[in-house]
Parts: C-alpha cells; sequence; structure tokens
C-alpha cells in the first residue's frame, strides 16, 4: 500500500514536472508542404512554445534579404545551391513532423526565452544540416569546398557552438556541435549529420537567450565559404523559472548503461525503492518500473529509436538521464 | 570580395588539364567532328564571304594609295611611358589575347582554366585596373569593370600594345596599372585571303577566315572564325592522387569582324567597324567540386565609326560606339537562370595641333552613355560621363616633355582634376630615360554601385599617384629597367554586411611599387637571325590599411598578386623555318583563403615552316604546349593542361 500510494505520489509529481517542459515544435504556423516564412510579412521572428525566433527582413523592391530565422516546411534534399535555402536534409521535421526552423546566421542566430522558460534552463533541441551547405559540404561549389578536400583527407569541419546569455552576459560555458567533421585520421569516420540530432543544453544552465554561432575550416578572408545555415526543431524548455529546476535535480548516485542501448538498460543505485520513468522528448511517458535497491533491468526493445529520458526518483530527489534507444 | 569575383559570383569560370601524346589523332578525329558538326557555319560562311569576294577584285595586289593615313599618338604614345607592342604575325601565333599577354608580356593573367575566363593584373593592381581600348573607344564592361581575354581572338586584332603605368589623364577611368591598346588597320594591299585552320589536343579545333578587297570607292575588310575545345583534359592534383578528366568544359566561339574604309581624300579616312561574337562555354567544376552542370553564353555586338583628316597642321579625330553585351549564366541544378546587358555608347572629338616642329597641343572632348540590367539591380541604372582632355607635348633638342590634363564629370559629380607629366630623352644615341608622374583613378563599377542588396551609391573613385623612372640602355639589342611607384585610395572591396550580405566600400589603400627589367638581344648571321628577349618583374602591392572585413593586416600583399615574375623568349629563322620557345615564371601568390599557390615554370615550343610561291604562300605551324608538362594552377583549386599540342595551317593568297 505504501509503495502503491508512493507510485501515485510520484507519477503525479513527474506529471507536474514534465508538464514543467514546453517543446517548440513549430507545427503551429500550418504551412502548406514546401513553404516557408522568411519574414516578409514583418513580424521580426517567430514565436512558439516559449521561444522567439527573431528575423530581420529586408525588401529592396526588388530583392528580399532574411537573416536570424525561418520557419520551413521545405522537402527539397537534391537541389544544391541557395535557390534552395530554407530546405532541411532531411526532408521535414523531426520524426516526420513538417515544420521545423531554419537559421541563417551573419554574425549570430539568437533565441529568446519567453514566458516560464525567461531565466530557466533550456533541455536541449535537434539540430541538423540545411540541404544547402550539406550538398555544399558533400559536393563543393564554385565558392567553397568539397570536406576533405582534393584527396579527402583535409580535416574540414562545421562547429555550431551555442551559449546563453543571462542578464545580457554571455555565459562562460558552451556547447559544440559539429555539422560536419572530417578531423578524424580514419577518413571512414568522417561525417556529415543528415538527421536530426538532439543536442543536450541542459549544462548550460539558466538563459534568457540562447546564442548561435558558427565556425569551420573552409574559410578565407571573408570568412565562412561554407553557407552558414542550420536547421533546428523540437526544442525543449524548462518553464519553472531560474530555481524551479534546481529543486528537482537532485543528484543520486546512479548509473545507467548500457547508453545507447537495443533492448535494456541497467539501473544500478543505492538507495532504496524509488521510480523509473522513462519518457520521449515531447514528455509522454512511455513506460513506469519500481526499483530496488542494487541492479535493475528495465526493458526497452519495444521502445521507439530515439533520444529518451529517465527519470529516477523517490522522497529523496530526483535524477534524470538521457539515454539513446538504436 | 573582389570586382571580379563579383563577376564571378554572377559569372563563374572554368579550368584544368590533360596530356596527349599523339597530336595527330587529335587533328584528325577534331576534323571528322568538325566537319559533322559545323556544316551550318560553313553554310553560312558561303552564303555570307562569298559575294563579297565574288565582289572583290581577285588577285589585285594593288597597293592602296590611302594607307598613308596616321593616327596621332599624342594620347596612346605619352612620353615617359614603356610601350610593348605587337603586330599581325606576332598575334597569330596564339589564339587569344589571353595567351598573348601570359607568354609574352609582365602582365599576370588570372586564367581560371583552358576556355574559362581570364584577367588581367598589370603591376599589381586589380582587374579593373587596366584600361582596354579597341581602336581608342575602351571595351570593359562598365558592369564588371573588366574584359574577359579569353574571348578577345587575336585574329580580330591587327596591333596591340601595352602602355604600362597610369595614363587616365588620356583615356579615363581605369587606366592605372597600364592600359592595352587594340588596332585594327587597313592592309596595303587591295585583295588579300588568309584561310587559318588549327587542330590539337582536347578537341580544339580552329577555322578562320580574312580578307581584304574593294568594292567601288571601299575597302573591306571581313573576318570571321569558330573554334570549338572539349577541354576534357586530364590533371593530377598530385602524384598520390587519382587522375581526373575534366568534365563540363567545353567551349564553342564564333565571331565576325566586318570592317569598310573609305579615304574620300588622301589625306581622310572614314572607318566603320561591326564585331559580332558568340560564346557558348560550360563552366567546368573545380578541383574541390563533385561536378557542375552550369554553362555561360557571352554575347558581344561592338560598332564603330571613325572620321580622321590629317594634314601639315592639324588632325582631327572623330570616335563614336555603341556596345552591348549580354552574358546569360544558367545552372540547372541550382535553379539559377540569370540573364545581365548593358548597353555603352561614346563619342569623342579630338583635335591635334602642331604649332611648330616642336610644340604639340591636343584638345578632346569625350561623352558615355552606359545602361545596364540584371536582376539583382533595384532598377536598371545609366550612368552619363562627359570629359574633356588636353595634352601639350614641347620637344627641346633630344627630349620631350609632355603635360596631359583630364577634367570629367559623371552624373553631374567632378572627377577630381586628373593631371599627368611625362618625359623622356635621349642621353646618346644608347641611352634613354623616360619617366612619368600621374594622377589615375578607377570609376566604382555598376555592380559596386547597383548591385541589390549592397551596392554603394556613396562609393567614392579608387584614386592616387603614380610615378615611375625607367632607363634603355641600346636600341635593336636593349636592356630596359623601369621603377615605378603608385599609391591608390579608395580600393574599393566587398565584405559581408551586419545583415549578411555584401557591400562594397571605400576601405584600404593599396600601395605598389616595383622594379620592371627587359632585355631584348638580337643577332643576324646572313639567312638567320637569332632573337633573344625576356623579363624579370619584381612587384610589391601591399595594403596599406588593416581591415577587419576581409582580414587584411597592414603591409599584406594583394591576393592572386606575385611578387616575381619573369619571361624569356627565343626566336630562331633560317630562312622559311622559324622555332620559337618562351618560358615563364610565376612566383608564389597568396590566395583569400589564406593558402600559398606555388611557384611554376611554363615553356612553350613552336616551329613553323612557310611555304612561298608566286601567288600564294602557306605556313605550318606546330605547338607544344607546356612542354615540360608542369602541374599548376593560376586560381585555387582550378588546375591547367599539362603538355599539349597544336597544329595550325595558314593559307594566304
Amino acid at each position: 500500500m505504501i509503495k502503491q500510494t508512493f507510485t501515485f505520489l510520484a507519477l503525479i509529481f513527474s506529471i507536474f514536472f514534465l508538464q514543467a517542459q514546453t517543446t517548440s515544435t513549430f507545427e503551429d504556423f500550418n504551412l502548406p508542404a514546401d513553404s516557408f516564412l522568411n519574414g516578409s510579412d514583418g513580424s521580426g521572428g517567430f514565436e512558439n512554445g516559449n521561444v522567439f525566433l527573431p528575423n530581420e527582413f529586408t525588401d529592396t523592391g526588388t530583392f528580399t534579404f532574411w537573416s536570424g530565422w525561418s520557419i520551413s516546411t521545405a522537402t527539397d534534399v537534391t537541389t544544391p545551391g541557395f535557390t534552395n535555402e530554407f530546405s532541411a536534409i532531411t526532408g521535414g521535421g523531426f520524426d516526420g513532423s513538417s515544420h521545423y526552423a531554419t537559421s541563417f546566421i551573419s554574425e549570430n542566430s539568437i533565441i529568446n526565452l519567453k514566458g516560464a522558460a525567461k531565466g530557466g534552463s533550456v533541455e536541449g533541441l535537434y539540430i541538423t544540416n540545411a540541404t544547402y551547405p550539406f550538398l555544399s559540404m558533400k559536393d563543393g561549389d564554385s565558392f567553397a569546398k568539397k570536406f576533405g578536400g582534393v584527396d579527402g583527407n583535409d580535416p574540414d569541419f562545421l562547429l555550431l557552438t551555442i551559449k546563453t546569455k543571462l542578464d545580457g552576459q554571455i555565459g562562460a560555458d558552451s556547447v559544440n556541435f559539429y555539422l560536419a567533421d572530417f578531423r578524424d585520421a580514419d577518413n571512414n569516420n568522417d561525417y556529415i549529420i543528415d538527421d536530426w540530432t538532439f543536442v543536450d543544453l541542459s549544462t548550460l544552465g539558466n538563459a534568457d537567450e540562447l546564442v548561435f554561432t558558427m565556425s569551420g575550416s573552409d574559410i578565407g578572408q571573408f570568412g565562412l565559404n561554407t553557407p552558414t545555415y542550420f536547421c533546428i526543431d523540437n526544442l525543449i524548455t524548462n518553464d519553472n523559472g531560474p530555481s524551479s529546476s534546481t529543486d528537482f535535480t537532485v543528484e543520486f548516485e546512479v548509473s545507467v548503461f548500457p547508453n545507447p542501448t537495443t533492448d535494456f538498460l541497467i539501473v544500478d543505485w543505492s538507495q532504496n525503492e524509488g521510480t523509473a520513468q522513462i519518457t520521449n522528448l515531447q514528455g509522454r511517458i512511455l513506460e513506469t518500473q519500481l526499483l530496488q535497491k542494487g541492479k535493475n533491468t528495465l526493458l526497452v526493445g519495444d521502445l521507439p529509436k530515439g533520444v529518451h529520458f529517465l527519470q529516477i526518483r523517490n522522497e529523496g530527489g530526483l535524477s534524470t538521464q538521457k539515454f539513446v534507444k538504436q | 570580395m573582389t570586382e571580379d569575383m563579383i563577376g564571378l559570383r554572377c559569372a563563374l569560370l572554368h579550368r584544368p588539364d590533360h596530356h596527349v601524346s599523339i597530336p595527330i589523332r587529335f587533328f584528325l578525329l577534331s576534323a571528322v567532328q568538325y566537319f559533322q558538326k559545323q556544316v551550318r557555319f560553313i553554310i553560312t560562311f558561303f552564303l555570307f564571304g562569298f559575294p563579297l569576294f565574288a565582289i572583290a577584285q581577285i588577285v589585285d595586289t594593288t597597293l592602296l594609295p590611302q594607307a598613308e593615313v596616321k593616327e596621332s599618338r599624342l594620347r596612346s604614345d605619352f612620353a615617359g611611358t614603356r610601350v610593348e607592342k605587337w603586330n599581325t604575325n606576332e598575334l597569330s601565333a596564339h589564339a587569344t589575347l589571353a595567351d598573348l599577354l601570359q607568354q609574352e608580356s609582365g602582365i599576370f593573367i588570372k586564367s581560371y582554366g583552358l576556355g574559362s575566363s581570364a584577367t588581367v593584373a598589370t603591376r599589381g593592381g586589380s582587374a579593373g585596373h587596366t584600361a582596354v581600348l579597341w581602336n581608342g573607344l575602351p571595351i570593359q564592361s562598365p558592369m564588371l569593370g573588366l574584359l574577359d581575354f579569353s574571348l578577345m581572338p587575336t585574329a580580330f586584332i591587327d596591333n596591340a600594345e601595352i602602355q604600362y603605368g597610369g595614363n587616365s589623364a588620356a583615356w579615363g577611368s581605369g587606366a592605372i596599372g597600364g592600359v592595352i591598346s587594340l588596332d585594327n588597320q587597313v592592309e596595303k594591299e587591295k585583295f588579300s585571303l588568309e584561310i587559318q585552320t588549327s587542330a590539337g589536343s582536347f578537341g580544339q579545333f580552329d577555322l578562320g577566315l580574312k580578307s581584304q578587297y574593294q568594292i567601288g570607292k571601299w575597302t573591306g575588310k571581313t573576318r570571321i572564325f569558330q573554334k570549338q575545345a572539349d577541354n576534357d583534359f586530364t590533371y593530377q592534383i598530385r602524384k598520390d592522387l587519382p587522375v581526373i578528366t575534366q568534365t563540363n568544359a567545353a567551349f564553342n566561339q564564333r565571331g565576325l569582324l566586318q570592317e569598310f574604309y573609305w579615304f574620300p581624300k588622301s589625306n581622310q579616312e572614314l572607318s566603320i567597324r561591326f564585331w559580332g561574337q558568340q560564346t557558348d562555354r560550360e563552366l567546368p567544376p573545380t578541383a574541390v567540386q563533385t561536378r557542375s552542370l552550369a554553362s555561360q553564353k557571352d554575347e558581344s555586338l561592338r560598332g564603330s565609326i571613325h572620321w580622321k583628316s590629317v594634314d601639315n597642321k592639324m588632325v582631327w579625330q572623330v570616335r563614336s560606339g555603341l556596345f552591348r553585351e549580354n552574358i546569360h549564366y544558367k545552372d540547372p541544378e541550382r535553379l539559377t537562370d540569370a540573364l545581365s546587358y548593358f548597353w555603352n555608347a561614346l563619342g569623342e572629338v579630338e583635335g591635334e595641333y602642331f604649332i611648330n616642329k616642336n610644340q604639340q597641343l591636343l584638345i578632346g572632348l569625350s561623352h558615355a552613355w552606359t545602361f545596364a540590367d540584371i536582376e539583382n539591380y533595384s532598377t536598371p541604372p545609366q550612368q552619363n560621363r562627359t570629359a574633356l582632355f588636353a595634352s601639350f607635348k614641347q620637344k627641346i633638342k633630344n627630349w620631350n616633355l609632355q603635360i596631359n590634363g583630364r577634367g570629367e564629370i559623371v552624373d553631374g559629380k567632378f572627377i577630381p582634376f586628373i593631371p599627368s607629366l611625362g618625359f623622356n630623352g635621349k642621353v646618346s644615341d644608347l641611352l634613354i630615360i623616360q619617366g612619368k608622374i600621374s594622377r589615375n583613378y578607377r570609376l566604382p563599377t555598376f555592380n559596386d554601385l547597383y548591385w541589390n542588396p549592397g551596392g554603394n551609391i556613396d562609393l567614392l573613385p579608387e584614386i592616387g599617384w603614380g610615378q615611375e623612372i625607367g632607363i634603355t640602355v641600346g636600341q635593336e639589342s636593349f636592356y630596359s629597367a623601369t621603377f615605378f611607384n603608385r599609391k591608390i585610395n579608395n580600393w574599393v572591396y566587398w565584405s559581408p554586411t551586419d545583415q549578411g550580405f555584401w557591400s562594397p566600400q571605400n576601405l584600404s589603400e593599396v600601395w605598389s611599387r616595383g622594379l620592371e627589367q627587359r632585355f631584348k638581344w638580337q643577332f643576324i648571321f646572313e639567312k638567320s637571325k637569332l632573337n633573344l628577349s625576356g623579363g624579370y618583374d619584381f612587384i610589391l602591392s601591399t595594403n596599406q590599411v588593416a581591415i577587419s572585413k576581409p582580414s587584411i593586416k597592414e603591409g599584406e600583399q594583394l591576393w592572386y598578386a606575385p611578387q616575381h615574375s619573369a619571361f624569356g623568349k627565343l626566336d630562331l629563322d633560317f630562312k622559311n623555318f622559324q622555332i620559337n620557345y618562351n618560358h615563364q615564371l610565376t612566383g608564389p601568390v597568396r590566395t583569400p583563403n589564406f593558402t600559398i599557390l606555388k611557384k611554376y615554370h611554363i615553356g612553350n615550343l613552336s616551329a613553323s615552316y612557310v611555304f612561298k610561291r608566286k601567288q600564294w604562300e602557306s605556313q605550318l605551324i606546330f605547338n607544344v604546349k607546356n612542354i615540360w608538362d608542369t602541374n599548376y594552377s593560376v586560381i585555387e583549386y582550378r588546375p591547367m593542361p599539362g603538355r599539349n599540342y597544336q597544329t595550325q595551317l595558314i593559307f594566304k593568297i
């Protein structure tokens, strides 16, 4: 009875916690397929979930130009060049969705946290390459090189760096995400990101803004030759303000392995009874299981592939870990 | 981004190489392909050309008395200017003007590959710092401020010359590093006919015809040519890498130059010229690009009328021209289809007065109207330029002193007064000293001003002073050395803005200075003649202002501006047999990508034999280009061909 009561409370607790996250999927824009919003309506940006994606749009009469962010449902993964600047190389949003956001970085791109997310931590987001830079890095063009160079051995890379800004101050920590990485001596390990990849931003702490900058190896005196576009989707913000998340992040001594995994997870912890809960990135609970002291086995073979959260809690606190189901 | 890079952004370019061991194979293959593919050209030729020959007085070699009308040289032969010249025969040894300048001058040719664009850099200047004149009228693109020399067939030029150093006072915008002057002239014979054909490596095949004839009181001169190449050469970036065959590099060009001359009196000449040319070329991928499907069509129509009157005291000249050029760039893979074009109408009148045997005065007025359009211009821009120029030359014994001045209004705004002062003189029969000081400028191009987004209507002209002094020792055999010094302010660079697009600004000051040395040694023995000539240039051309965008340090050498370049040429004539060898050395150059292109040596060998008969003569020429099979590129990632061959046959009446 006690266990059942605890489980119930834990569920209520976890639901409260999970509701304290908001995922910006950009689906609310309801764009038809193969279309985009590039700020031509003068909106200055796009609000979705608890974030605002700024956009700068210039109309010179015969030519329009934008920087910052656009919202896209473009699906073209084959046309190289500037005319296909809105498409993600995945051909759509994360997990088969249609909407996503594409950024063109001039100096940098920023995302403003709004409402309950402002000043809080950001869980993470999915990132992939836009088609334009992907094909440019893969095949080269008149102004940018094919990554790897003439012999495939050039240690090329395209790096997206994410930092936070809080109260006008840039945070000291950063998260680096390689949109392409050819630096390994073994060319078999060279890659250009071509699927949605989760990037964990929880280590960056509280923020009012996320700041994205791009750097790379194909650089000249005019800056990067590689087109500076990238795409994001399913940005997860914690909505409880600067202090709320810390209330729940009492760390247990717990080890979870293997990660990535295909069939099972071993949860080894020193506490007495507790609850393990597996959720997807949208916060939907997929599995719940009671834990005993010592090694516990969680079967995950039926879960969809991708990144999931494992939340372990008892009366002493909560620990959240991420794992990848392959 | 420099102005020619902007050009490249809307144009695009090419490159690289291959080695062929059996040139005759190419000759035969190309001949078959030619006659299969070019039936239309042949039909056109006979439809157009044959009536002209029917009218002509066949095989009448009477000399034209009118050919005595001489050109004024006060503008083009500015005292203190070092000049290099090539006549028709020397020009015919090269397919394009780019080839000639690369092999026989100190001008650096920025070639993007075989059949691809080629721009010039004279004395460390940019591509827009060399004025190009066709019979005295500037023919650079007002959109790009430059001319693609790979499109200039030498067969359409009778005389070419380079006037080194600034001469904006005489020729206006762009005459900073030098002036390249291309002229046509009537031949002495009443009738002449020349047919030339050549075939070579990489599917290259040319056919050209030139004829001069009489139609009543008019002398007509018709030139027509067709050239094509697959340019499917192979190249190997490094010996450990696979050999790559160039793709999407085919080139097909055709052109017509029609001239009419009328000499109403022995001292007057009216010439009317029409030059139409069309070039289709594929734009190959770079060495770090998987493929390219891009192509470009360049079309130019140039018409001009010149009238000239010469008497003992006065030379009057009136020139007018109407030029149109289209560039149609396509890249189906990138869904790009861009057409750009311009119109340029020019008119000028000048009078040169011979005050006495020691003094000459020239005064001229010119006006130009330019219109251009491309999708990237907000509204199709126009420009009106009016200039008044004058020149005075004083001879004092063996010395010439010349002063030039120019005032110009561009769309109602005055360009600063442009003066120049030059001198030359004989210290002795074997020693000439010359020098000049000149102020020179380049107007912003239409792309600089009106490109959308980014064009900057407030750009100032690039402007600055240049000085030079030189000596020449000897006459037929000689040695010369010229030191020059030049600063150009308001140097225009394109750079990314905070909004992400590019915009040009007057960002830098560039200081160019250097030493040019030339020599020629001539040895004649009975029926043999040996010429040995060459040159070595050491040129520093540095940014004097540190810039963040683009990232340039103070004192940094310009991109693609070699500090060292040298060339040598050996000509041996023995009776009807001639052998030529030329060799070029280009020193290392910096690229905008923080890399250095290594120095390279290129050698070219040519042998020819002339068959002379009473009524006709023919010449057979065999060329081996890049005989040392050098692996090189002028522009990063754009390899050039290795050893390749060409056979040429010329038939003259």
